[in-house]
């Protein structure tokens, strides 16, 4: 069956399977920067946004998400210039094997986007569904600070 | 990927969702975040009806009741004001319990409450309210919460019926509530859900609704504690002595995670925090 969606702002028709999983649709259209990790929507890995909300793309059926908006990481920067959250992450030390990154960046902007002075608690809040098992999260929570901080100085 | 799934529908109107469930005379399931069907699949599931275009995606605040509809997403509940405020928070404090961030905005009020694993949350806090569930099939019905978790909602509702809202009636007067979830970790399964609704009247219990969660595979109404507690002092020597014996005599299910023994001690001394809570509350 066909799907039509907009994914990263380019509107784009897709060939899927009644049973197959927005994750699989995404990778398979080369869009890797959405991890594969547990795929039973406990890890945040493969987070995308869904409608501007962030959600597991591997407990989205894609069939089901025909007329709707994808962002995944790519649609965030260009190669040659990450956004600010993806410098943010760098600059503060937040990203060390790197696989939970694109999560964290994706649940990071969803929240940014929303709130933008978040709490210590609304940081934690928003990214509870994001495992990262290298950092210890301190680093993380300093990394989206860091990004508040130059997205204040930016406006 | 859903190997077993060949066919996929979204209708736009209620009546063919329900025809198009008939047709698949067990086959076809209902599919709303999604979250469950994938977790969990079941193979004998080959067709999926897809509830998006059903426009049952609303909070509705009446003069003395709200309704929700079943496709409202529990991240949606946790961002109305009404919802905030509701029944002093209660049904805030259990959405804001359920899952994690990524899968509050998939899972939708009437997944948490059909699906109805040990662990979910919401209903505990539904069952202390009156709450009512609008389920369509064969023309439309209104089920009281406490009848609809007499068997598990997947035995209770024949494959095509489909729970389209829920109405809750707002209390009125001296009350208060509390939820309380028991986890090892913020985004895990509950061990133990205690919801409490509580009027107080001269230092007794005019009137006490108790739930849990986590302790069988349905959630619960503690009838025998609250018959104990009703025109009981609220004296706290009292309430624990009675919680002491009532909360001995309550089934408690096998939990890999845990013993029985620790439930029920957590059971103990949550359902006298969440009273506790209550109280203040009013």
């Amino acid at each position: 069956m066909k799907v039509k969606v907009k994914i990263n702002n380019e509107l784009k028709e897709l060939e899927v399977k009644e049973g197959e999983l927005l994750i699989e649709v995404l990778r398979r259209e080369g869009y890797k920067g959405v991890k594969k990790g547990c795929l039973k929507g406990e890890c945040g890995a493969c987070a995308v946004l869904l409608n501007n909300r962030p959600v597991n793309s591997c407990l989205v059926l894609a069939a089901d998400i025909d007329g709707m908006e994808v962002i995944t990481i790519e649609g965030l920067a260009k190669e040659t210039e990450p956004n600010i959250i993806q410098k943010s992450f760098v600059e503060a030390g937040a990203v060390q094997c790197g696989y939970c990154t694109p999560g964290m960046v994706i649940s990071t902007k969803a929240l940014l986007d929303r709130i933008s002075e978040p709490t210590d608690e609304e940081i934690k809040k928003a990214l509870d569904g994001n495992l990262c098992r290298c950092t210890g999260y301190v680093k993380i929570i300093d990394a989206v600070k860091l990004a508040v901080n130059r997205l204040k100085i930016k406006t | 990927m859903l190997e077993n799934i060949k066919d996929y529908f979204r209708p736009s109107k209620l009546n063919d969702a329900i025809k198009i469930l008939k047709t698949g005379k067990g086959k076809y399931s209902i599919l709303a975040g999604g979250t469950s069907i994938i977790q969990y699949p079941n193979p004998k599931i080959e067709g999926l009806v897809s509830l998006r275009d059903l426009k049952l995606d609303y909070i509705k605040k009446n003069k003395d009741s709200i309704k929700i509809g079943a496709m409202t997403r529990i991240s949606e509940l946790l961002e109305d004001k009404v919802i905030k405020e509701f029944a002093k928070g209660l049904i805030y404090k259990a959405c804001d319990k359920i899952g994690s961030t990524l899968n509050r905005n998939l899972i939708t009020v009437g997944g948490n409450i059909v699906q109805t694993y040990k662990w979910s949350d919401l209903p505990v806090a539904l069952l202390v309210l009156d709450t009512k569930l609008k389920i369509s099939g064969n023309g439309t019905k209104k089920i009281p919460i406490e009848k609809f978790f007499i068997k598990h909602p997947k035995i209770l509702l024949k494959n095509y019926e489909i729970l389209t809202e829920i109405e809750i009636k707002e209390p009125k007067g001296n009350y208060g509530t509390d939820f309380i979830k028991f986890s090892y970790t913020n985004v895990d399964h509950c061990l133990v859900d205690v919801a409490v609704y509580v009027e107080v009247e001269k230092d007794k219990f005019k009137n006490i609704k108790i739930a849990f969660g986590g302790i069988m595979p349905l959630p619960f109404r503690a009838y025998s504690i609250e018959k104990k507690l009703k025109n009981h002092p609220t004296d706290s020597i009292l309430v624990n002595r009675i919680l002491d014996e009532e909360v001995k005599k309550i089934n408690i299910g096998e939990d890999f995670r845990t013993t029985k023994d620790y439930k029920r001690h957590l059971l103990k001394v949550l359902t006298y925090d969440a009273i506790a809570n209550a109280i203040s509350a009013i």
